[in-house]
């Protein structure tokens, strides 16, 4: 690149978005290893302590399984009703479309709040408070529009010549399904799998108003520990989800790509 | 396990044969329904919401079965509440454009920066706190602005003075823009990749400079997805609730905190509930507006190809 004024705007932001974007990430790895009794920074010496008392807590084992149970359902469940909803969408006649299109949006129009708070009235009537399943249905329900974008994006990009090869050539429709349509749609369902998961495991709005204490989720735990006392076992919790971050990182790296990443979703 | 396969398969066949004809040859009206039931219960629930937000509240029955419009009377004549959507609005109004802005150009230097390690850092960058949520942002951002943190101690070696900016607006739009950024440039870059380079060098023969290029070539260019990303973070900054509960310290509530407190701690059901509908009509007459004005394809799912 040649040094110009539009260059040096642009090393001067991106500078500037790079420290906003990974600064709270530094701060909480960092205090997760100080030797001091509370949150500081910079960190005083350094300690492995926080890790050892985090993972003999059971607070912290118990909500980190329940949340991964619960990402799982949430995941789980958006595959088949993802991929059943953009294939409805963009490959066949429906009558109202636009109506329905406007309809699976409510929960990206709906404030995740009001949708916490609209669910429990369900739940509590359904009496299924207390348990995973329902919260990863709950998680599902409000993050399913990035599911059916990004299977979208694949259906849309998926030449039907290849299904019509497939049948002039003996394939009956479930085979034609099974063998050609799901694998062309295999990079839009990973890609929304992989934000389903991740969004399912680090949501905690609509959790925080439907879980109970049998069935705390980690960020809803974290996050009344955060408004109640700050020890460094919180960073080191908080430095958890970020080794989570980081291997998501890897894994879209490896298995997309990141810059493709960027452009699906 | 090959025969298995064979098996399953012709269960399937059979399965689909026993579709009635019409559903059979076009299935899209059955491939709807498990998403239609899934975002059903949510509808449902909003209309469990929106009839409570009628009720008639009372300090020790809780519940009164008694039509009303007390409940938004009593928010809309009220200049604290008024104040608290009045925040809401501006504080995310002002970071989502912050983010937007910033964050086309973050989209704008990783689409077009020409050292691969430079993007993949930018890239790493992005996708690291996009990944890691909300609420372990929210406490880096309590730890920097806190008492004793980085805003205090590096004021305090500055101008000798330390500035506290725990429980302030200021915190609360800092952290809701950073949280917003990741969402901008995601939201931008599909639209900037579409932009092909050769424009750009059109402009530049023809005597643009890079910043008059980019005003004039690559900004017209990418307004779709900017206005997609301005509508999405501003929906979602208009939800905030962690942010200013952790960060403003309960001095800079959104609509979200309200809700919260008449829901949990007064037990208030058809206040919050007023709230949430009043909140829920905000959001979508923006978006509406939004599609009227600029026809948003990008956020509809049969238009993404």
């Amino acid at each position: 690149m040649r040094i110009n004024k539009l260059n040096l705007i642009l090393s001067l932001l991106g500078a500037l978005n790079l420290i906003l974007l990974s600064l709270p990430t530094i701060i909480v790895v960092s205090t997760s290893f100080t030797e001091a009794r509370i949150v500081s920074f910079p960190p005083k010496g350094f300690t492995f302590k926080w890790y050892l008392e985090l993972f003999s807590t059971e607070w912290f084992t118990k909500t980190f399984m329940n949340s991964l149970y619960a990402a799982t359902i949430c995941t789980a469940l958006s595959i088949p009703i993802g991929v059943a909803a953009a294939l409805a969408l963009n490959r066949y006649r429906i009558k109202g479309v636009n109506g329905i299109q406007i309809f699976l949006l409510l929960p990206f129009t709906v404030p995740l709040i009001v949708s916490g708070i609209s669910l429990l009235f369900i739940y509590v009537r359904l009496g299924w408070l207390g348990s995973i399943p329902p919260i990863g249905f709950a998680l599902m329900i409000i993050n399913i529009p990035f599911m059916i974008w990004s299977v979208s994006a694949s259906v849309n990009s998926l030449d039907p010549n290849l299904e019509y090869a497939a049948q002039n050539l003996g394939a009956e429709e479930v085979q034609t399904f099974i063998y050609v349509t799901v694998p062309s749609l295999l990079p839009g369902i990973i890609s929304g799998a992989l934000l389903m998961f991740i969004l399912g495991l680090t949501e905690f709005i609509t959790s925080m108003i439907l879980v109970t204490l049998t069935n705390m989720t980690l960020p809803v735990a974290l996050y009344n520990s955060v408004k109640t006392y700050l020890t460094p076992v919180l960073s080191s919790a908080s430095t958890i989800y970020i080794i989570i971050a980081v291997l998501t990182v890897w894994l879209v790296d490896k298995i997309i790509g990141l810059e493709e990443y960027m452009k699906i979703i | 396990m090959e025969k298995l396969k064979w098996i399953l398969i012709d269960s399937l066949i059979r399965l689909k044969k026993g579709i009635p004809g019409r559903l059979r040859r076009n299935p899209g009206y059955l491939l709807i329904i498990p998403s239609m039931i899934s975002v059903g219960f949510l509808a449902a629930g909003l209309a469990y919401l929106t009839s409570y937000s009628f009720l008639k509240f009372h300090p020790s029955k809780l519940i009164i079965y008694e039509l009303t419009l007390e409940n938004y009377v009593k928010i809309l004549w009220n200049p604290s509440y008024l104040g608290v959507f009045a925040r809401t609005i501006w504080i995310s109004l002002s970071a989502s454009i912050l983010a937007v802005a910033l964050g086309f150009f973050y989209a704008y230097l990783t689409v077009r920066v020409e050292s691969p390690l430079v993007r993949k850092l930018l890239l790493i960058s992005l996708f690291i706190p996009f990944f890691s949520g909300d609420v372990i942002r929210v406490y880096g951002w309590l730890i920097i602005f806190g008492k004793n943190g980085l805003v205090s101690k590096l004021t305090q070696t500055l101008i000798g003075r330390s500035i506290d900016l725990i429980y302030t607006e200021t915190a609360v739009l800092v952290g809701l823009t950073q949280i917003m950024i990741p969402v901008a440039v995601l939201m931008t870059a599909p639209a900037l990749t579409f932009v092909k380079r050769e424009l750009e060098y059109a402009a530049q023969n023809l005597g643009a400079d890079e910043l008059k290029t980019l005003r004039y070539v690559v900004l017209p260019l990418c307004k779709p997805g900017l206005i997609a990303a301005l509508l999405t973070t501003l929906t979602l900054s208009m939800t905030a609730y962690a942010e200013p509960d952790i960060l403003g310290g309960g001095k800079a509530n959104f609509v979200a905190n309200l809700m919260y407190t008449f829901m949990f701690n007064a037990a208030d059901y058809p206040t919050s509930a007023a709230l949430g509908v009043l909140l829920t009509s905000i959001i979508s007459i923006v978006v509406f507006i939004f599609l009227k004005r600029f026809g948003l394809g990008t956020l509809m799912y049969t238009r993404r190809s």
